[in-house]
């Protein structure tokens, strides 16, 4: 009787004595000694190391606050649509770190594209999955017209814009005067080059100077947007201060990442080279790559940026275009972009920041978790189309998991003041 | 046997590989008619960022080459990819200097970056390697 109670004593202390041991193992901070290279590319990741922004030559207002308070209130402002319920907001939700947390996005009807965060957008020479604009005012255009998204017209815009006496004030301010748009026979209140058989016939049917002028003010609309999106930037993460502790040799911020979120790390700029894609303070570098992902259901494989890449050159509203205000030589990224086959299905590297906020993945919302992105990495399937560069990883459970952890050590709140943040 | 063949696979992988790193900015070409050298306007090459290169190029006799026409294609042997951009010869500087722009890399890790030359009859080839 009395073994048979030292066996079950023994048996209960082993029960709660094993997972107390296996939680503070993973809990407590493990100092490693990171080499001077694995320290270098530490740092290459972390937010000290984001440069200043680049000038955008082809938005004259990019950098003009009054602009970027015009552009608010333009992103938040539901008018702008067919039905007036629907803004730029919609799909890109400030407290979803600008993303709306859907498969697709869900404007006038249900999209095919999983809506991708704005923040740290600025930094990229390509925007949308495929990279089919070249600017972030060339992108706000297109959702605005788009009859997935805003599904409203250009004409309709600028009459919002000339009959709102608070816009209009901030428009011409920025813009100089409007043209006066008041005679209806001119200036229909819905048209635009759209496929919509009756937004293109009452777009047809006005002058070329006409369709000229409402087109500026569309222009004009979406530099503004731009100008607010430019300030929505990422905020010091864990991560970032981790990495200043090794840097500083500072025990506080050393402790700021666990066992596992460091060995995550380790992983992460490691053995499941993630790093390679996903590297630069914002941890993406902008470009395209083909990772094997599968076509949403029922959709044809995406062509991504083989199909992106013909349409930013096509593009009127590109950095070369009419209404660009960039001057020769400041378009390089268009002027030397590159076209090819190796392009087929390779889709834009999403930023990590913030990444465990902003669920499901992929250009078209594919998975839905992150560790079910990293089980799709660490089997690197064949690619539907094209060819997927990613080889098996081979990471275990335990790897996967870690990895997971330090992903989650990648969010915080935006840098850019809450007073952008809400209508 | 089998240790005899490792050994010898090894040894032909770490010859390969050596011959592979040569991280030299200056190089004979394939076929020796010209000497060939680079230097990046962005120094130390960073990746993610567009920049220029000049490159420039002598003859066997160690002539400056004045009107060659120069293409550059670049990739990633390890991961079957290559540049991001399309990197173009956009003027001729002279004394066999070309300016070639557009020229990013957008990944860590070992590029190959080659350089065809056709002057007047003679065409050759040049890759040079680069470890970032």
């Amino acid at each position: 009787m009395l073994k048979s109670s030292r066996n079950i004593l023994f048996a209960i202390t082993i029960i709660i004595l094993v997972p107390l041991f296996l939680w503070w193992s993973s809990q407590s901070n493990n100092t490693f000694n990171w080499s001077a290279d694995e320290i270098q590319i530490l740092e290459s990741l972390s937010l000290n190391k984001l440069p200043p922004l680049p000038k955008d030559h082809s938005n004259a207002v990019a950098d003009n606050l009054r602009a970027a308070e015009f552009g608010k209130h333009l992103f938040f402002d539901e008018r702008f649509s067919y039905n007036s319920k629907i803004s730029c907001a919609t799909c890109h939700i400030p407290k979803l770190y600008f993303t709306d947390g859907l498969i697709t996005a869900v404007g006038a009807k249900t999209g095919v594209r999983n809506s991708p965060t704005l923040v740290g957008t600025a930094y990229s020479p390509w925007q949308f999955w495929d990279g089919r604009s070249d600017s972030q005012w060339s992108q706000a255009l297109a959702p605005l017209e788009n009859d997935l998204e805003h599904a409203a017209s250009r004409a309709q815009f600028s009459h919002i814009i000339y009959a709102d006496k608070n816009y209009r004030t901030c428009y011409e301010e920025l813009f100089g005067p409007m043209p006066d748009i008041t005679d209806k026979n001119r200036f229909p209140t819905a048209a635009a080059p759209v496929d919509d058989k009756e937004l293109n016939d009452a777009w047809q049917a006005m002058t070329k100077d006409d369709q000229n002028a409402i087109t500026n003010i569309f222009v004009n609309i979406a530099k503004a947007i731009a100008a607010y999106e430019r300030l929505l930037q990422p905020g010091t993460s864990r991560f970032d201060n981790y990495v200043e502790g090794i840097i500083n040799n500072d025990s506080k911020n050393l402790k700021l990442l666990n066992k596992n979120e460091i060995l995550g790390l380790r992983l992460f700029i490691g053995k499941a080279q993630c790093i390679n894609c996903h590297n630069g303070p914002l941890f993406s570098n902008n470009e395209f790559h083909n990772t094997g992902i599968l076509s949403a259901a029922r959709q044809l494989p995406s062509l991504g940026r083989a199909n992106g890449v013909r349409l930013v050159l096509a593009d009127p509203f590109n950095c070369q275009g009419e209404y660009s205000a960039a001057k020769n030589g400041q378009c390089d990224n268009l002027r030397f972009v590159k076209l090819g086959d190796e392009l087929i299905a390779a889709h834009k590297v999403p930023t990590l920041r913030n990444v465990s906020e902003t669920a499901p993945y992929m250009h078209a919302g594919q998975i839905d978790t992150l560790e079910d992105v990293i089980a799709h990495y660490n089997q690197a399937p064949e690619a539907m189309v094209g060819h997927n560069e990613i080889k098996p990883l081979n990471l275990n459970y335990i790897e996967r998991r870690q990895l997971v952890a330090f992903l989650n050590s990648l969010s915080a709140p935006l840098a850019t003041n809450p007073q952008w943040l809400t209508r | 046997m089998t240790l005899l063949i490792r050994i010898f696979i090894t040894f032909m992988l770490c010859t390969s590989v050596f011959a592979e790193t040569d991280l030299s900015s200056s190089k004979l070409s394939d076929k020796k008619h010209f000497q060939v050298s680079y230097t990046s306007k962005l120094d130390p090459i960073e990746i993610n960022n567009l920049h220029a290169w000049i490159i420039y190029i002598k003859d066997a006799n160690g002539k400056a080459v004045h009107a060659a026409e120069v293409t550059v294609i670049g990739g990633m042997p390890e991961h079957n990819h290559g540049l991001p951009t399309k990197p173009q010869v956009t003027k001729n500087l002279g004394d066999g200097c070309y300016l070639l722009e557009g020229m990013k890399f957008h990944m860590l890790g070992w590029w190959a970056v080659t350089v065809s030359i056709m002057n007047e009859n003679t065409t050759d080839t040049v890759t040079f390697n680069l470890k970032l």
